[in-house]
């Protein structure tokens, strides 16, 4: 009914721009493709419903799944252990540089610290202790296993696996922001995905 | 990666169309404009190709997609008649469909397709007949001039995104000179069309350094690089015959003739008929003063030797496609089977010289053929370029000129022929969204409300063409998007205050030039035609909620 219909708000608006953002950026990179001699598809993508491509080999190729969304997640703290060491490391020293640097005079015209506070590493981004804490449990040595596997390898890569399915899932009830619980979501996803490979090559 | 496929329906909605005609859009969108970048890409032979002509791009891709499928082919037919046009119907399709992408939903299928309907019937030829009275027109007979700065812009608007201004000024003077202006307008349009469908008859495409190298030559050209049987001197009041048959007797074969052609005897008798059937036909044309023979088939050793002996050229192994064109332009028949007791005078050719002549390397025949009756056409066009595939761009880029050009043409009652242009640099998409957003439509419309929606949404097509020449010929800076929009508004001041709608567009460097006296004219005919593809195909695709496809 019109008289039910209201405006976007402003998060909605965003959505919608990021969305065609995204949209626009797929076409731009299957244009390339095209141009490669790709072949488009009239078929799409069961994961983000995008339209397919194939290369000369006949394999299928979702620009969406296999770039976009891969780009994104090297670099994303939640996807991807590396990136949170990094993140976690470069606040440390944002941190120490800031304790060994004096405040600023408030003359200078400068934010100044205020006197006897120190700026609280947790107060920059409150997804930091997060990562920094995820990025601990990925490095930490699995206490326990669910099963005892022959290689020592595999039982520490599976517990590392589980013990990232179990914090995320903790992240993903806490959540209250879209976009990262879709990351949480995808994460436990990919987790799973190696779980299930690391069985089937052990097997 | 599974994914459906087989006979599954599978959706198609808004975002899946506005996906492909962007990815489209994005091949061609640097290639847009006078300065425009050329795309370089491999075809699926391996051949590498380097052009900026969208219908050639988008016919190189691999499009299983059923909606790509469907816009490449909406592109490739509208080609076939204006020649040009296909980057700009890309980017109006890419824009509309964006447009509908963020305002309507899937819901709003029905009532789209309700505007694009009314739009198409009613506000459309308003807007034809508003940007007609604001056109330019000039007549081959009483203002040959103008129809001549008319020809040359059209020409000029075409080749210049290809070439560089010294180039395509070159050609333009060269394609122009292969017309003849001083025929009455009934024979010069009927010249125009003629050329236009047969263009591959009056072009010689040669290897040259440069492809200023192009230029005109008087008479037909017979490109042959064998099979010239011709005295080396040029000759004059040629009368010549057309063979599209053997002058020897064919061996049936369901018969099985050649069985009985086993024994000497019978041999021998046969080859003696052969010799003279060859024989009477020499003598028939010595009787009647025939001294070249055309021939689509080959003419054997023998036979040569018996016509050189009575003074008689050959040229045999013409392509049919030459043999029906020559037939036609002279309105004369060919000989389609042999004996008989004399040529009839329909079938006897006249030609005022025929010369053996060699371009690019190849021998070749100049022949001139006169008398009464005789199609309107002058001069063959002769093209260089440095290599093979650049003389086949060259000759494509010419053909879509030359279609222009006749798309600019009206044979009108008296008769008369008249050109009818607009300027180019999108004025046409600049006076038609000032159009189309004034509403000025409405006042001669029943109800207001009707084709609103879809007239602002060409109007916002028709701004994102000219947007993206201005980005195209204009120095990347910060405020390319703010410059554009300060320009948009006083074009659509001067209109308001001029209460017209006057022809400003973006010349090669991006300034607001009124392009009719700058020399950039586009043929309005072109223009109509892809707003109505435009149309069809944006009804096509809102009618299509499901595709079936691999």
């Amino acid at each position: 009914m019109d008289f039910e219909w209201e405006p976007p708000s402003e998060a909605e608006m965003k959505i919608l721009e990021a969305r065609r953002e995204r949209s626009d950026k797929i076409s731009k990179l299957m244009g390339d493709y095209l141009l490669k001699g790709y072949k488009m598809l009239g078929s799409v993508c069961e994961t983000c419903d995008t339209i397919l491509l194939e290369d000369k080999q006949a394999m299928k190729y979702c620009i969406a799944c296999q770039e976009l969304d891969t780009d994104t997640d090297k670099d994303d703290p939640v996807m991807s252990s590396s990136a949170a060491r990094s993140l976690t490391e470069e606040r440390q020293g944002v941190t120490q540089g800031s304790r060994t640097f004096p405040a600023a005079s408030s003359t200078s015209g400068r934010r100044a610290v205020p006197q006897g506070q120190q700026p609280s590493p947790l107060s920059i981004d409150p997804r930091l202790g997060l990562y920094e804490e995820g990025a601990k449990k990925a490095a930490k040595p699995a206490s326990e296993s669910l099963e005892v596997w022959p290689n020592p390898d595999y039982s520490s890569a599976l517990d590392s696996l589980c013990e990232k399915i179990r914090w995320a899932s903790e992240e993903l009830k806490a959540s209250s922001s879209v976009e990262y619980s879709i990351q949480l979501c995808n994460l436990i996803k990919a987790s799973a995905d190696a779980m299930q490979s690391l069985k089937s090559s052990q097997s | 990666m599974d994914n459906n496929q087989g006979t599954e329906l599978k959706l198609l909605d808004f975002s899946k169309s506005l996906q492909i005609a962007r990815a489209l859009e994005s091949l061609v969108l640097r290639g847009f404009g006078p300065q425009g970048l050329q795309t370089l890409m491999c075809t699926s032979t391996g051949q590498v190709l380097v052009t900026n002509n969208g219908a050639t791009i988008f016919n190189a891709l691999h499009i299983g997609h059923p909606a790509g499928r469907l816009m490449v082919k909406a592109i490739d037919k509208m080609i076939q008649y204006t020649g040009d046009g296909s980057k700009t119907f890309i980017v109006m399709l890419s824009e509309i469909l964006q447009q509908i992408d963020r305002k309507y939903t899937e819901k709003d299928r029905g009532k789209m397709i309700r505007e694009v309907t009314h739009f198409t019937h009613n506000v459309f030829p308003v807007l034809q007949k508003q940007v007609l009275d604001h056109s330019r027109t000039s007549s081959l007979i009483n203002d040959k001039k103008a129809f001549c700065d008319s020809f040359d812009g059209v020409l000029r608007s075409v080749i210049s995104p290809h070439y560089s201004a010294r180039v395509v000024e070159n050609l333009v003077t060269t394609v122009t000179s292969s017309f003849n202006f001083d025929l009455p307008s009934d024979h010069f349009y009927e010249q125009v069309s003629i050329i236009t469908r047969n263009l591959s008859q009056f072009v010689v495409k040669t290897v040259g350094p440069s492809v200023t190298d192009s230029t005109t030559l008087d008479s037909f050209i017979i490109q042959r690089d064998f099979a010239l049987h011709l005295n080396l001197c040029p000759m004059e009041k040629v009368r010549f015959v057309i063979l599209m048959c053997s002058i020897e007797e064919q061996v049936k074969q369901e018969d099985n003739e050649s069985i009985y052609l086993s024994t000497n005897d019978s041999l021998r008798n046969f080859m003696l008929y052969q010799r003279k059937r060859v024989d009477k036909f020499a003598q028939m044309c010595v009787e009647q003063k025939i001294n070249v023979v055309i021939s689509s088939v080959g003419i054997p050793k023998y036979c040569l030797q018996v016509l050189a002996s009575r003074n008689i050229s050959v040229i045999h192994y013409l392509e049919e496609e030459d043999v029906e064109f020559l037939s036609q332009m002279c309105r004369k028949h060919v000989i389609l089977e042999f004996p008989r007791v004399q040529f009839t005078e329909k079938e006897i050719f006249v030609a005022s010289s025929c010369q053996r002549v060699i371009i690019g390397g190849k021998p070749c025949v100049q022949l001139t053929p006169c008398g009464e009756g005789l199609a309107p056409y002058t001069k063959t066009l002769i093209l260089a370029a440095p290599t093979d595939s650049l003389c086949g761009q060259l000759y494509t880029v010419i053909h879509k000129a030359i279609k222009s050009v006749y798309l600019s043409l009206i044979l009108s009652e008296g008769p008369s022929c008249s050109s009818a242009t607009i300027p180019g640099g999108t004025s046409f998409e600049l006076m038609c969204s000032h159009f189309l957003t004034t509403g000025r439509w409405c006042k001669s419309k029943t109800l207001v409300n009707e084709g609103v929606q879809m007239a602002s949404i060409l109007a916002g097509a028709f701004v994102g063409v000219a947007r993206i020449l201005h980005r195209n010929v204009t120095e990347t800076t910060q405020n390319q998007t703010r410059d554009f929009l300060i320009k948009l508004s006083r074009v659509w001041k001067r209109d308001a205050d001029m209460n017209s709608l006057h022809c400003l567009g973006f010349d090669r460097r991006g300034t607001l030039r009124d392009m009719d006296k700058e020399g950039v004219l586009e043929p309005i005919a072109l223009k109509f035609h892809l707003v109505s593809c435009l149309m069809d195909l944006l009804c096509t695709l809102l009618k299509t909620d499901g595709i079936i496809g691999t």
